[in-house]
C-alpha cells in the first residue's frame, strides 16, 4: 500500500524547465560560447549541473568558463523566474488534494536556493516547508542515481515500495527505477511523443500527460493495491 | 618541510572500482552485449563516468548502447556499491601515522556526501571530519584542473611549497602539477602495477609506490 508521493520540481510542478535552460543558453553565449543553440541546450543539458556544464564546455569547445558563468545563470534565472514563471497546470490542486491521503516531498537535482525560489514563486513552498524539500546536495550522487529518492524516504519514515515518484525527465525516471518506486513519467511540459518514449524506456511504470491523469491514475492504483 | 597531506579518496584511500567494473558488466550483458575483461576496463573506462563510458562503449562499437543499458545500470549501482567498496590496503594505518605529524584533509571529484560514504567503507570517516573533506562541487573546475587542490590549500591554510598530495590516477596528478603542489603517485589499486608507476610518473608524480607503507616510508625521509 502505497503512502508517500515524491515530486520531481522542474518540470514537473513548476515549467522552470524552459526559463533554466534560457537562462542557460544566454548566459553561454554572454561568455562567447556560441555553439550550442537554445534548442540544443533544452535536449542536451537538461538535468545537468553548472559545473557539469562547463567541463562539458571545457571538453567539447576548450572553452574554460570563469565563474561568472554560474552567476550570470542564477542572476538571469531569478529574472527570467520574477517575469515569468508559472506552476505545471493543475500541480497545485493535485498536491492538495494527494496530501490528503498520502505524505509528500519533493526531490530536485537543482541547486538548491533556485529551487526554493521556484516553489515559492508559484506558491507552493509552503505546501512542503523546506524540511520536505530535498536537493542534490543532501546526497552522495545526483539523479539518475536513486540517492536523492531513498534519502527522501528515509527522511519521511517510509520505504521504497510505498513510494510513487513523479518525474518528467528520464534521468528522474531512472533513479526513481533505481530506487526500487513505482515511477509516473509525466509529459505534461511541453514534451512531445519522443519523450514519452524515452521515459518508458527508462523504465517509467506509466506515462501521464497531465495532472489529472495522475490523479487518476494514483487512485486506482491505491484502489487495486488496497483489494490485494 | 612538508606540513600538510592532501589525499584523493576512491583508488587511493577506499577502493570502489570492483563495483563499477561489476556494475557495468552486468548491465551490458542483460541486453546480451559482450563485458571488457577487468585490464581491458581499467585501460579504457576506469575513472570516467557512467555516460561517457556508455557513449564509448557505443563507439567503438559502431553502435549506440540502447538506453535500457543505463537504466539497468543504475538500478545496480547502489547494492554492489555497498557490496563491493572496501578500504585500500595498508591506507588507514598510513593515515593513522602521518597524522601525527601532518595536517591532513582529502580532495576528490567526487560530492562530499560520496566521499564520505567512501571512507565510511574504507572505516576511515574517523580520521577525516567534514570540514577537512573538499570536493569539486565547492569549485568550478574538476580534476585535472588545479581548482579542489587550491581551495584545499586555502581551507588548510596552508602553501603549495609545503604540501604533499596522494593520488592514484594520472588526470589527479596533472591536477596536483597544476597547482604547484608535489605528488607522489599510489599504483597500489591498479591491475598493472608498473604500467601505472610509469604512467604516474609521466603525469609529473615525483615518486610513485605500490603500497602505503613504502609511501609512509619515503614521506618520512623527505622531512
Amino acid at each position: 500500500m502505497f503512502d508517500t508521493i515524491i515530486f520531481d520540481c522542474d518540470g514537473t510542478l513548476v515549467d522552470s524547465e524552459k526559463l533554466n535552460n534560457k537562462a542557460c543558453a544566454d548566459s553561454l553565449v554572454k561568455h562567447g560560447v556560441t555553439a550550442y543553440s537554445y534548442e540544443y541546450v533544452l535536449n542536451n543539458f537538461g538535468g545537468m549541473t553548472m559545473n557539469d556544464i562547463r567541463g562539458l564546455v571545457l571538453k567539447e569547445q576548450g572553452v574554460e568558463l570563469p565563474d561568472a558563468f554560474i552567476t550570470d545563470f542564477v542572476v538571469l534565472a531569478h529574472a527570467y523566474k520574477k517575469t515569468g514563471l508559472d506552476a505545471i497546470d493543475g500541480a497545485v490542486a493535485a498536491i492538495n488534494e494527494l496530501q490528503k491521503n498520502f505524505k509528500t516531498c519533493v526531490a530536485s537535482n537543482g541547486e538548491r536556493s533556485l529551487v526554493f525560489e521556484s516553489l515559492r514563486v508559484t506558491d507552493m513552498f509552503e505546501l512542503f516547508g523546506e524540511d520536505r524539500i530535498f536537493t542534490r546536495i543532501q546526497v552522495p550522487r545526483g539523479k539518475p542515481a536513486p540517492d536523492l529518492f531513498l534519502y527522501s524516504a528515509k527522511n519521511l519514515g517510509t520505504t521504497p515500495d510505498k513510494c510513487i515518484v513523479i518525474e518528467d525527465s528520464p534521468s528522474g525516471v531512472m533513479a526513481g527505477v533505481a530506487a526500487k518506486m513505482h515511477v509516473i513519467g509525466f509529459t505534461g511540459a511541453h514534451h512531445d511523443d519522443l519523450g514519452a518514449t524515452k521515459l518508458t524506456v527508462a523504465g517509467a511504470n506509466v506515462i501521464c500527460r497531465t495532472w489529472p491523469e495522475i490523479l487518476h491514475y494514483i487512485s486506482g492504483l491505491t484502489l487495486t493495491k488496497a483489494a490485494m | 618541510m612538508y606540513q600538510t597531506i592532501i589525499f584523493d579518496c576512491d583508488g587511493t584511500l577506499s577502493r570502489s572500482d570492483a563495483a563499477y567494473f561489476h556494475t557495468f558488466c552486468d548491465a551490458l550483458t542483460k541486453y546480451g552485449f559482450t563485458a571488457p575483461s577487468p585490464e581491458e576496463y581499467q585501460e579504457k573506462y576506469s575513472g570516467k563516468v557512467i555516460r561517457d563510458i556508455i557513449n564509448l562503449y557505443g563507439a567503438e562499437a559502431g553502435a549506440p548502447l540502447p538506453p535500457e543499458v543505463e537504466a539497468y545500470y543504475w538500478t545496480l549501482e547502489t547494492p554492489y556499491l555497498d557490496q563491493h567498496t572496501s578500504p585500500v590496503e595498508g591506507a588507514r594505518e598510513a593515515v593513522e601515522r602521518l597524522q601525527a605529524n601532518f595536517a591532513t584533509c582529502v580532495a576528490s571529484n567526487a560530492s562530499v556526501k560520496l566521499v564520505q560514504y567512501l571512507l565510511n567503507a574504507a572505516k576511515l570517516d574517523d580520521k577525516f571530519p567534514l570540514d577537512r573533506i573538499f570536493s569539486s562541487e565547492q569549485v568550478k573546475l574538476p580534476k585535472p584542473a588545479p581548482d579542489v587542490f587550491l581551495h584545499a590549500l586555502e581551507q588548510m591554510k596552508a602553501s603549495a611549497q609545503k604540501t604533499l598530495i596522494i593520488e592514484d590516477s594520472a588526470s589527479g596528478v596533472r591536477a596536483g602539477v597544476a597547482a604547484g603542489i608535489q605528488v607522489i603517485g599510489f599504483a597500489g589499486t591498479s591491475h598493472d602495477v608498473s604500467s601505472k608507476i610509469i604512467a604516474l610518473k609521466k603525469a609529473g608524480a615525483t615518486a610513485s609506490f605500490a603500497t602505503w607503507p613504502e609511501i609512509v616510508t619515503y614521506i618520512e625521509s623527505l622531512n
